[in-house]
């Protein structure tokens, strides 16, 4: 499946932001997830899920940030760092898609070692900023 | 912490494994190693690779994650920084991958990661195959290091063992380990062709080695043999044992060797002191029984296969008991010592061990000559064993050459003094067809020399048969005797038969040997043959001295106890000086000593004899001529004599009564002591009839089993208390009779 959207992404020369949106529930984060999570701490004696999402907030505002100042500069080596440590860590806290976006975007710049389009990069983003708020509910719940 | 530690934490349980996590993303770190730590592993958190780095300071964890993507340092550059730090190179390193990252894969493991961990979309979820992945790791660390540990065991025990092992390719030549090259003494780093070994190896062996080696690759047998081993750079010489295997491929074609050589130059060196010990005598270096009879085996088979004759010398020193006794052990040892180098010195002498080798050694058509060699069977008796001899002639001057070599004046503890040897020869095959005939017959001619006056050589002839042998353990149990207090004096008593009474007994030797008790005539010209005549004879006096003393504080004994002496005591200058200490030491006057000697002993050694007798009779000790009239006086000497007694010899007395001329005798001896002033006493006087003519005749003092046989001092004593009270004692009556007034029963012992 990977492969089929190297292809996609070698024949198209960019991302197709749509793709991103292929996940529609995009900002929600999978319950499955979220369980395992839970099961590291039963009781919420460590309050782990607590200290994950904070920590996932605070390092997904910076990294949001950080994409947009690498995008800008054309910072390859610093966007690729970024997205390969936030498609971990989304996929640790069941933000699968924004996982796979990151997933997708590390792939291109292993293979082509320069900048996707603007617009994959802004789905991207847009994509986190989403999770933030999911997450955020999460937090405030 | 040691790179032992992460497999024995491993093993137990109650020792959580430790995992140091290196991972740039804090989330992905949280999440992490809560998930290990919720599997009981103990985590250490590092966000990135100098973290990492830096914690293995703290101590070595079990097993190192680390993720591959990182700024600054990576894992990669991570990993190989850590597998230089001390410990770092055996910690388990797993590294995180990303899903067909087949480029980090392979960076990975140049990095020295020991494994990879694919990091899906999914790993955070499967905390399960990180887990397992880890438990692997930690097991194949576990049995990793103890593989090493056994590889390091064995190169050490390889190393003490002085043992490596190699191996040879008929394509490829010999590779030796590290520990082989240091058992050839050559550098670590070093290396050695076959050539080179064969270079190493003493050209005499290198052919034998050669050709041994052929035919065993030839065979692809078992190669097992010991290599001696020579080179500028190895210090002395050593002795390499080789054992290998041969190998062979698919077609069955040996296609090399593998094994182990080992230094056993030690081993070698301790087997050889181990064969010497055991073939050779400490004290002299010669061979021993052992090594001479194993010579004189194979002398005797080559003489067999090649015709010729062979000899065997059995050389005993003569009197060498005496030398023992008076210049102490020590010196004995000093002397064998010398006279050992003197023997060998007159053979062609070969100290080689000889023993099954001998046969590997390819015997020339005159290497029997080496089997040539004294050897000593023990104490002061030695063989020579000639290999090849023409005839025996070849033999006598060997053994004449060994005779004269003795004459030399021998130096032991500072003392000059000197030592004979008898020597009996007996040749192969005519002497005897075995070791042991010829050794047995030598031994007989050995003796025959000993008995015709010693200092001599004489050879085996059919006419000596069956007579060495039994003296020799005759001789042997009466050198015990002394030592085991076998010897027991009798003593038999002389009476005055006018008054009854005792006038003194003459001491009597026995010999108790196993229950028996032997009489003098069995043992005493052997002891007289073998020199055990002079200790026998110096215990004799001593013994009756002991015993005068004992009956004079028991009944008032004061007269003498005569003792027999051969006439080579007389000869020594001591005898006036041993007397004088055993009476001194017993606190009895000199003269309970008398001292008989027989009148042939006398008259043989008159000259060397007579400044003795003056002497002894200076200081009391009256001299008895025994057997008097069997031998060939010359009256006139009599007269000159220190002599107090006359003893008649038995066979006179026996025929009185029936003889006239035993009648004649006796009254001419009576007549001969009375005009010197001897007294005169009648031996062997069995019965009342030989008395009363004895005493017709005129003489008073009578001995033998009329009155007593000899007897043991204790039965004197009863003897004593019986004859006092006139019991059992026939010839009292005569006495009685004869001279009723000169009875005094009270005054039997210690009279006037």
């Amino acid at each position: 499946m990977h492969e089929d959207e190297n292809a996609d992404m070698s024949a198209a020369g960019s991302i197709d932001p749509l793709s991103l949106c292929r996940h529609g529930d995009a900002a929600t984060l999978d319950r499955r997830a979220l369980d395992r999570l839970r099961e590291l701490d039963p009781h919420g004696r460590q309050g782990l899920l607590q200290r994950v999402l904070r920590t996932y907030v605070a390092s997904l505002t910076a990294q949001l940030e950080t994409i947009e100042a690498a995008n800008g500069r054309g910072d390859v080596r610093q966007l690729r760092f970024t997205v390969h440590a936030l498609k971990s860590s989304s996929a640790a806290v069941g933000a699968l898609a924004l996982s796979e976006g990151c997933a997708e975007i590390e792939h291109f710049l292993r293979d082509r070692e320069r900048m996707p389009a603007a617009a994959t990069i802004d789905a991207l983003v847009t994509q986190g900023h989403a999770v933030l708020a999911a997450v955020g509910d999460i937090l405030a719940a | 912490m040691s790179p032992a530690t992460p497999s024995q934490a491993a093993e137990q349980a109650s020792e959580p494994t430790r995992v140091l996590l290196a991972d740039d993303d804090p989330v992905t770190l949280m999440v992490a190693a809560a998930a290990l730590r919720d599997r009981g592993f103990t985590v250490r958190e590092a966000a990135s690779g100098q973290e990492a780095l830096d914690a293995l300071g703290e101590g070595l964890p079990d097993v190192i994650v680390l993720d591959a993507i990182m700024p600054g340092l990576d894992g990669f550059e991570t990993c190989r920084q850590l597998r230089g730090m001390p410990g770092g190179e055996y910690v388990p390193v797993l590294m995180l991958t990303g899903l067909d990252d087949d480029a980090s894969i392979t960076r990975a493991y140049e990095a020295g990661a020991t494994d990879f961990f694919v990091k899906t979309q999914q790993w955070t979820q499967q905390w399960s195959l990180l887990e397992g992945r880890l438990r692997y790791l930690l097991r194949a660390a576990r049995t990793r290091h103890e593989l090493e540990r056994s590889k390091s065991k064995l190169a050490r025990a390889q190393d003490l063992a002085r043992m490596g092992s190699f191996d040879w390719r008929r394509q490829g030549g010999l590779v030796l380990s590290a520990e082989a090259l240091r058992v050839f003494g050559l550098p670590l780093d070093g290396s050695l062709s076959v050539r080179g070994l064969l270079r190493m190896v003493p050209s005499e062996d290198r052919r034998v080695l050669v050709r041994m080696l052929r035919s065993t690759l030839e065979h692809g047998a078992v190669l097992t043999t010991d290599i001696p081993v020579t080179s500028d750079w190895y210090s002395g010489d050593h002795v390499v044992h080789v054992e290998a295997e041969p190998e062979f491929n698919d077609q069955g074609q040996m296609v090399g060797y593998t094994g182990v050589v080992q230094d056993v130059t030690d081993r070698r060196v301790a087997e050889d002191k181990i064969r010497h010990l055991a073939n050779f005598d400490a004290l002299t270096g010669l061979p021993n029984r052992r090594q001479l009879l194993w010579r004189a085996e194979r002398a005797l088979e080559m003489a067999r296969r090649l015709g010729h004759q062979c000899a065997l010398l059995l050389i005993d020193l003569d009197r060498f008991k005496n030398i023992n006794d008076t210049l102490g052990h020590h010196s004995g040892d000093e002397l064998l010592a010398e006279v050992s180098r003197r023997l060998r010195g007159c053979v062609r002498h070969s100290d080689q061990v000889l023993e099954a080798v001998y046969e590997g050694h390819g015997m020339g058509v005159r290497s029997h000559r080496s089997l040539e060699a004294v050897g000593r069977l023990g104490g002061d008796e030695f063989v020579a064993l000639l290999p090849e001899v023409g005839d025996e002639r070849d033999a006598e001057r060997v053994a004449q050459r060994m005779l004269e070599v003795m004459r030399e004046p021998l130096v032991v503890g500072g003392q000059e003094c000197f030592v004979t040897a008898s020597v009996g020869v007996a040749i192969y095959p005519r002497d005897g067809a075995g070791v042991a005939d010829l050794m047995r017959n030598a031994d007989v001619a050995m003796y025959s020399a000993k008995a015709a006056g010693r200092n001599a050589a004489a050879l085996y002839g059919p006419q000596l048969a069956g007579r060495g042998r039994e003296k020799l353990e005759l001789e042997t149990a009466l050198h015990k005797a002394i030592e085991r207090d076998e010897l027991v004096l009798h003593y038999q008593p002389k009476i005055d038969v006018r008054g009854a009474r005792l006038v003194g007994v003459e001491a009597l030797m026995r010999w108790q040997r196993g229950g028996r008790l032997v009489p003098p005539g069995e043992f005493i010209p052997l002891a007289e043959e073998t020199g055990l005549i002079v200790p026998i004879s110096e215990w004799a006096l001593a013994q009756a001295a002991r015993q005068a003393g004992i009956w004079h504080r028991s009944f008032g004994f004061s007269e003498s106890i005569a003792v027999n002496l051969p006439s080579r005591l007389f000869e020594r200058g001591d005898l006036v000086d041993c007397i004088h200490q055993v009476v001194t030491a017993e606190g009895v006057p000199h003269r309970v000593i008398m001292l008989e000697i027989t009148e042939d002993n006398l008259m043989r050694e008159l000259q060397s004899v007579i400044p003795a007798l003056h002497r002894l009779n200076e200081i009391g000790v009256e001299i008895a001529i025994d057997d008097f009239g069997t031998g060939y006086s010359s009256l006139s000497y009599l007269t000159t004599l220190p002599i107090s007694e006359l003893k008649i010899d038995r066979s006179f007395v026996r025929d009185l009564g029936i003889s006239p001329q035993s009648s004649a005798v006796v009254t001419a001896i009576i007549a001969l002591a009375r005009s010197l002033g001897l007294r005169v006493v009648a031996e062997g006087v069995e019965t009342l009839r030989q008395m009363e003519v004895l005493h017709r005749l005129g003489v008073g003092v009578m001995q033998g089993f009329l009155f007593s046989r000899p007897v043991s001092p204790v039965e004197l004593e009863l003897w004593l208390d019986q004859a006092m009270r006139g019991r059992g004692a026939p010839w009292i009556v005569p006495a009685q009779e004869g001279d009723p007034g000169a009875v005094r029963p009270r005054v039997l012992a210690g009279g006037d």
